[in-house]
């Protein structure tokens, strides 16, 4: 159920969007006509999440300033949609972004929606895809699934305690993973983990579209980051920016080029473009 | 009780925050919280998210806001976080705290207001304070930081633009020969100090003697004056330390150099957390040393009500 909506007139939005029985923060920048596309910006989760906010923000102007319309949101239990994380699991946050896609589908409906996922939003965005949701995808630095998202999020904590705490006894991953299986919650990066999240996880693979997708989409991968393994006919899906990784910690606020902001322009671009052409 | 955003227009610039309700009657003192450090005003790890709703359970209203450049809030973003740091230490956000105050004091029917935030959201809380003590019933100071920054220095000021100049390379070399500046950094919490944290009990040790046990030689001098000020016209102030940090070990020496505010002034220290408050239970226990301050200062309140989040979203304007 949709708890705000567009005002006339207006320019934009922001407010709650009711998913379940919470609600989804979420900011809609809309140019003053109607967007050539839109694009939705799908997070990534935790502490990463507030790192790459303001970046997330940057983009989605330079979308406005280009005649797009953007969307972004916090998933619920965390951000502007928080608190609460120990609640949720990756299954309701996909659900998030299904309910922002309609919900930017039905305030543009002659606009092509494009998904742009970043880490785990990268995850789940795909799922979306594969399910129909979306006329085109970015999946910004994926990951295998989300195990080996959590997974990596756990070893980078584990080796902060071990620098900020060198004295307190060594805490194994496997210790903490069977503590979680049993029920305990494990605070990571400020969030508390859950048996709920962690089992929930496995479930969720990067779903990378068959070569015979007719919808554009585009894997970018980032510098010094693994590549992601993508079956040979889809590599020309494969996109590789000199970009910072924004949603890691660093001494920079927003990325010091604009390389992943053209890049999601030119998609969005494509997009409209194909549309019209269509 | 709800949660709604709200929008504030300050010197042309559009600010969003997110304003909690108790359900029935506020209390007439609000509390307002600025952004801790460069994050977004929900908090590290929705700290603020917590306080707020723990305050509104007790029926106080709750407003955190995005400030210029930061969040969802309109404005240039600040390259780096350093950059954020000099110019708040020199007073860019002051004005806009100011009329931040005014229009929640004015627009949701509280009388006085409490502001506060964590970090670099407590400076700029004190120094609005000092300069509009007006309507203000108190300071919430979570880890502030009253350690100056070396490229700031006392005679950098934010021009009327609001914008402070960057440091000289001139400057940022005398950080580098700085012998203390080198002692703060390995005693701190960035990557490069990892290595050196078995150290860091001597580092500590060197400081002190170093520095003294006068006002920490590095001090953000001029803050100290503007909360020197704030204590003399007797309004209260909450801190709240993470144990081992920098404020942790500043604050003592701070209020001991102005005797006439520490009765103003309730310390508390939390153990098991950092910086931010994330680590262990720090989050919690802050929004929980937040609600005992104020029921002492304040009383209680209306009756905590069931959430209902959602009810009073609202629908504002955003700018292209």
């Amino acid at each position: 159920m949709i708890a705000a909506t567009m005002a006339q007139g207006t320019v934009g939005c922001a407010g709650y969007l009711r998913v379940g029985a919470d609600d989804v923060y979420h900011m809609i920048h809309a140019p003053a006509a109607a967007p050539r596309a839109c694009v939705l910006l799908c997070g990534p989760i935790g502490g990463a999440r507030e790192r790459a906010h303001r970046t997330l923000v940057e983009v989605a102007r330079a979308l406005v300033n280009e005649g797009f319309g953007a969307m972004r949101f916090d998933f619920r239990g965390m951000g502007e949609s928080g608190p609460g994380f120990e609640r949720f699991t990756m299954t309701d946050w996909r659900a998030d972004i299904a309910a922002c896609a309609e919900h930017l589908r039905g305030l543009f409906p002659d606009s092509p929606v494009l998904l742009v996922g970043v880490q785990a939003g990268a995850v789940l965005a795909s799922e979306c895809f594969r399910d129909g949701v979306g006329d085109a995808a970015v999946f910004a630095s994926p990951l295998v699934d989300g195990s080996a998202m959590l997974r990596d999020i756990l070893r980078r904590q584990l080796m902060a305690d071990m620098m900020a705490h060198p004295n307190s006894p060594r805490v194994q991953r496997e210790e903490i993973v069977a503590a979680l299986l049993r029920g305990a919650a494990y605070n990571i990066d400020g969030y508390f983990w859950t048996r709920g999240l962690w089992v929930d996880a496995a479930a969720h693979v990067l779903a990378l579209p068959d070569p015979g997708e007719a919808r554009p989409w585009w894997v970018a991968d980032f510098a010094g980051l693994s590549r992601t393994v993508m079956v040979a006919d889809t590599e020309p899906h494969r996109v590789s920016l000199q970009a910072d990784r924004f949603w890691e910690p660093s001494a920079y606020l927003v990325p010091r080029e604009t390389v992943f902001r053209d890049f999601v322009l030119g998609c969005a671009r494509e997009t409209a473009g194909r549309r019209r052409a269509a | 009780m709800s949660r709604t955003v709200v929008q504030f227009e300050v010197m042309g610039t559009t600010l969003f925050g997110t304003r909690h309700a108790p359900q029935g009657q506020a209390d007439t003192t609000a509390c307002v919280l600025l952004n801790p450090g460069p994050a977004p005003r929900a908090g590290n790890s929705d700290l603020y998210v917590q306080i707020a709703d723990r305050l509104a359970r007790e029926g106080v209203q709750c407003i955190r806001v995005d400030l210029p450049g930061l969040g969802d809030s309109a404005g240039p973003s600040y390259p780096t976080i350093d950059d954020y740091w000099r110019q708040v230490q020199a007073g860019v956000n002051d004005r806009t705290v100011i009329a931040v105050l005014a229009q929640a004091r004015e627009r949701f029917g509280a009388q006085r207001v409490v502001v506060g935030g964590l970090c670099a959201g407590a400076i700029s809380a004190v120094r609005a304070c000092a300069r509009a003590p007006d309507g203000i019933a108190g300071l919430m100071l979570l880890e502030p930081n009253f350690r100056r920054s070396a490229e700031t220095g006392p005679a950098a000021q934010a021009d009327e633009s609001g914008t402070v100049p960057t440091g000289k390379p001139s400057t940022r070399w005398c950080r580098v020969l700085d012998v203390d500046s080198w002692l703060h950094l390995l005693a701190g919490d960035r990557a490069i100090a990892r290595p050196f944290r078995w150290l860091r009990p001597l580092i500590h040790r060197v400081l002190t003697r170093r520095i003294g046990h006068a006002l920490p030689r590095d001090c953000n001098e001029d803050l100290v004056v503007c909360w020197s000020r704030v204590h003399a016209l007797g309004i209260p102030s909450l801190v709240v330390c993470a144990e081992g940090q920098l404020s942790h070990r500043y604050i003592d020496r701070i209020l001991r150099t102005i005797p006439a505010g520490r009765s103003q002034v309730q310390c508390r220290v939390l153990s098991g957390t950092n910086h931010i408050l994330t680590a262990g239970h720090g989050r919690r226990d802050a929004a929980e040393e937040v609600a005992r301050w104020w029921m002492q200062r304040h009383g209680a309140c209306a009756p905590a009500g069931a959430a209902s989040r959602g009810a009073g979203a609202t629908t504002v304007s955003v700018p292209a």
